[in-house]
């Protein structure tokens, strides 16, 4: 008899137990499922981001049409730019350098939205040109792409 | 117990179902977004390819009816579409930038023309325009038209012949050639012609207009030619000068060629040169051409009248021959006041008679022109004139005789090459240098050093730092170098010091300054053989510190040969500048027999320049003597002018007379007097009722012959109108008739052409209309051809001719 009462409260207590630890382990698995879903779609969004990012800088191409000076002797330099890509791009920056000194004046443009098969032109006034034989102009978007061309003035 | 673990499974699996199909999804994802990538980079991939397989041409670019009118070709593998066109008036600077939309698509090796014709811009024929076309794909190709004015185009204009006969034509070749940094094509390339300038009596005539009118394409780095053809008459060394430009090209940008009338002995048109053996001259009524003939002349002088040297010349010792020159009696001549020039060619001996001896082993530099120095004994020309910033300057005057010498300016030199002529080594040794030293200079001065790379034996020559001059020199490392100073005097004074080194003996040495030893030295040891490897003047180039300041001229070695204090003297009183010789100039006017009647100018002492004959005793260079007679000078038909040259003093000097080689810079020397009407009577003699011979000389390039047809003896009376002629009857004793040219002509050979008796009308046989005796003025008029194919057409004037 206390044999078998002995045998019955074994049981319970295997079962609360048991119980217990299932629904440790549920929750445990379930948190450990539910994170690590959420770490998969962030790292995905940020994979589709990166790609999307690279695709879009690998699908830009711009070209310079034309760079001139405007004036003689050169204090403004015409820079035009024509977006010969698929998507739309943005021009942020002209910076005009000289390689034998440190002369370098950077344009900050804040509309250089070029769509598709556009141009845009961008005059850059600096006096101190013509006082510079050649003239490296190199325009990034927002992107980063790079262009550069050469001028003598 | 079972029961348990089926529930455990059962949500083990769940669980790893879910993780597995997350991360097949992730990965899956993933691989999906590369293959986008990959995608997008095959496709910039196609369209960088695409860009760059991109070819097409502008083929043609002209201005019709005030529109542009381009021929485009896609050369390329790939359809195009033109977009845009970007065109600047470069000639108009109001003008500004324009871009037209063009979007006209080109499929593959598809012309597509008449492109411009619908812009909506007048183009002008007389303005330059830079144009450039865009691609979609972002390439451009930018020409020009009609722009020459962007930058300087490569312009060479020639003139072939560069001189002709009076009445003879020349062809003025122009080549452009397009050299434009910028990548641009040229087109409707139209030179223009700017006005001719003349000096004297030339005149030109334009026979053929430019050919062709325009070139209408010229593509980088290709070459247009074109052609005007000009007839130039004139007298001898008038010149007209013709220069072309471009349309709109830059100013600067132009081409000239000079045109001189001058008789090249012969045949100008075929260029072979054939003169006359006896007399070949066009004649120059105020030069008097010096002969080496003297048959004629009073006493055995020279003949002196217009008539080219015929011979291939005589060289006269001014020194000796003490040279006298006559004209001919026969003519009235009447020379105002003037300038009077006898052009002198001659050389100058290298060295005073006492020194004539050595003059092989041995170098000497005269310093006579702004380039690496010249060893006048022609034993080596590799000497060079330092390098960088330590070049010395020429100073065209600047020498001690206001001959051509160096300055250095401390540090500069000049490296002479090593040569068997100055390596030292075993003595005799002298070496000989005027110098200028710049006062205030406290420091050590090179004027010659000759050493070993090592530094071990040396030969050098300077002023120290007391302003002494030194002269030292040592065979080997731990010899006792032996060297001679001047003592007390300051030659760093501004002054021109002549220098002379002489190493007599191996441990010897003597110096002297301006012919006068300031010090003797027999004080030395070592090795006997001195041995160099490098030479320098003014500085050594390792060493620039002790640089010279100052000029230095006429430097000279002797590499075996010590002068004595005799040669030395000599050496020092030599003027190797301005005064080399001085001679003693006497114009007269002397009756038939030379007796001088009257003076018409003496020049006593008159300074000659030194005229360099280099190592062979070469005629390169004239010099003139100069004087003015003031007012008329009267000839009478039996008087004589005579030039009488009387050597006084200086080098010995080498005149040369009656030579045909000498043509252009220098000519055989002559005597020009101031213009007159009248022509002093040649030296030859015509008798009426015999044939008459000429002989001629052939100087090439070509074998020629000589015809029937044109070539004759022309004679005209100078006292009335009475004309007659010679025909042609053989030419070294061949027949040449209508049915027969003379036989063949070889370059360097004399042809003896006999004439008939001159008469008029002319004829090969019989006295009838035989010329009478008298002064005529007497042309000879050759026609031929030679194996270049080219015909010979010449007028030589004899001047005037006595006809007995």
């Amino acid at each position: 008899m206390r044999f078998r009462q002995s045998q019955k409260r074994r049981g319970l207590a295997t079962i609360v137990t048991s119980a217990i630890m299932m629904s440790a382990v549920c929750i445990l698995g379930s948190t450990g499922v539910v994170w690590s879903q959420s770490s998969l779609t962030s790292q995905q969004i940020e994979m589709t981001n990166t790609v999307n990012d690279y695709s879009n800088k690998l699908n830009e191409s711009l070209n310079y049409e034309y760079v001139y000076c405007s004036d003689n002797p050169c204090q403004t330099i015409i820079v035009i730019i024509t977006n010969t890509g698929r998507i739309g791009l943005d021009v942020t920056e002209i910076s005009i350098s000289n390689k034998n000194s440190s002369f370098n004046k950077i344009h900050v443009v804040s509309n250089g939205q070029i769509m598709p098969n556009e141009s845009i032109v961008m005059p850059i006034n600096e006096p101190s040109f013509s006082s510079h034989s050649v003239l490296d102009v190199k325009s990034t978007t927002s992107r980063g792409n790079i262009i550069q061309t050469q001028i003598s003035t | 117990m079972v029961k348990r673990r089926g529930l455990s499974s059962v949500i083990g699996m769940i669980f790893l179902v879910i993780v597995l199909s997350s991360t097949v999804g992730y990965f899956t994802y993933g691989v999906n977004l590369i293959e986008q990538l990959n995608d997008q980079v095959i496709m910039k991939t196609v369209e960088i390819q695409d860009k760059s397989k991109e070819r097409f041409e502008i083929t043609s670019a002209r201005i019709d009816a005030g529109k542009f009118n381009f021929t485009i070709h896609n050369t390329g593998e790939l359809p195009i579409n033109f977009t845009r066109f970007w065109i600047n008036n470069v000639t108009d600077s109001t003008w500004q930038l324009q871009n037209y939309t063009l979007n006209k698509i080109s499929i593959p090796q598809e012309t597509i023309t008449n492109v411009g014709q619908g812009l909506d811009l007048q183009a002008l024929e007389s303005q330059a325009y830079s144009i450039k076309l865009v691609t979609q794909r972002g390439n451009s190709e930018e020409f020009s038209v009609n722009s020459p004015s962007e930058e300087n185009l490569d312009l060479k204009l020639l003139a072939l012949p560069e001189t002709v006969s009076d009445g003879f034509r020349t062809t003025l070749l122009l080549t452009v050639t397009n050299n434009m940094t910028k990548n641009s094509i040229l087109v409707n390339v139209k030179p223009i012609m700017l006005p001719p300038q003349t000096t004297g009596t030339a005149t030109f005539t334009l026979i053929s207009d430019m050919n062709p009118s325009q070139k209408t394409t010229l593509s980088k780095g290709d070459s247009a030619y074109f052609t005007w053809v000009y007839e130039i008459s004139g007298t001898l060394d008038d010149t007209v000068t013709f220069t072309t430009n471009l349309q709109n090209g830059l100013p600067q940008n132009f081409a000239t060629a000079t045109v001189r009338v001058n008789d090249i002995l012969l045949a100008q048109q075929s260029q072979t040169s054939l003169s006359s053996n006896s007399l070949n001259s066009p004649l120059i009524k105020d030069r008097l051409i010096f002969h080496s003939e003297i048959v004629g002349t009073p006493n055995g002088e020279y003949q002196m009248f217009s008539g080219d040297p015929n011979t291939g010349g005589v060289t006269l010792s001014v020194e000796t021959d003490n040279p006298k020159f006559f004209t001919n009696t026969g003519t009235a001549v009447d020379i105002p006041a003037g300038n009077w020039n006898a052009s002198l060619t001659y050389f100058s001996a290298p060295y005073p008679d006492s020194l004539m001896d050595d003059n092989s082993a041995n170098m000497k530099f005269h310093f006579e022109g702004n380039f690496s120095p010249e060893d006048s004994t022609g034993n080596t020309n590799s000497h060079s004139l330092g390098s960088g910033n330590k070049m010395p300057t020429y100073e065209a005057n600047g020498g001690p005789h206001n001959s051509g010498a160096f300055r250095f300016d401390g540090g500069d030199y000049i490296e002479l090459h090593k040569e068997s002529e100055n390596d030292i080594k075993q003595a005799p040794d002298t070496t000989a240098l005027w110098f200028k030293a710049d006062d205030g200079v406290n420091d050590n001065q090179v004027l010659y050093r000759a050493n070993e790379n090592n530094g071990n034996d040396y030969y050098e020559i300077g002023i120290d730092i007391d302003d002494d001059v030194y002269f030292t020199h040592r065979g080997s490392a731990g010899g006792t170098p032996t060297t001679c100073e001047s003592n007390g005097f300051d030659y760093e004074n501004g002054n021109w010091q002549h220098l002379v080194a002489v190493r007599p003996n191996n441990y010897q040495c003597i110096l002297y300054i301006n012919a006068t030893s300031v010090d003797v030295s027999s004080i030395g040891s070592g090795g006997n053989n001195l041995n160099i490897d490098e030479i320098f003047v003014g500085a050594e180039d390792s060493n620039p510190g002790d640089g010279f300041n100052g000029v230095i001229d006429d430097l000279m070695h002797w590499d075996n040969h010590a002068l004595s204090s005799a040669e030395v003297t000599d050496l020092f009183n030599t003027n190797y500048g301005d005064a080399a010789h001085i001679v003693t100039f006497y114009l007269n006017k002397t009756d038939s027999a030379g007796a001088v009647q009257s003076n018409i100018a003496t020049d006593s002492n008159y300074k000659l320049k030194f005229l360099d004959g280099k190592a062979n005793g070469s005629f390169l260079n004239s010099y003139n003597y100069s004087t003015i007679s003031s007012g008329w000078i009267n000839f009478t038909n039996s008087q004589r002018l005579g030039l009488d040259i009387q050597f006084i003093s200086g080098l010995d000097m080498d005149l040369r007379i009656d030579d045909t080689n000498l043509i252009g810079n220098p000519e055989s020397s002559f005597l020009q007097y101031p213009h007159a009407v009248e022509t002093f009577q040649s030296y030859i003699t015509i008798i009426s009722d015999q044939t008459n011979n000429i002989s001629m000389y052939n100087g090439g390039p070509s074998t020629a012959w000589i015809t029937f047809e044109g070539t004759r003896l022309t004679f005209e009376d100078i006292s009335n109108s009475n004309t007659f002629a010679s025909i042609i009857l053989q030419a070294n004793n061949t027949d040449v008739n209508s049915i027969q040219d003379s036989i063949a002509f070889p370059i360097g050979s004399i042809m003896d052409l006999t004439f008939s008796t001159a008469k008029n009308p002319p004829a090969t046989t019989g006295t009838n209309g035989q010329i009478t005796p008298g002064s005529y003025n007497m042309k000879l008029h050759i026609s031929g051809y030679d194996v270049a194919g080219k015909s010979i057409t010449r007028t030589i004037e004899f001047g005037i001719v006595t006809v007995t």
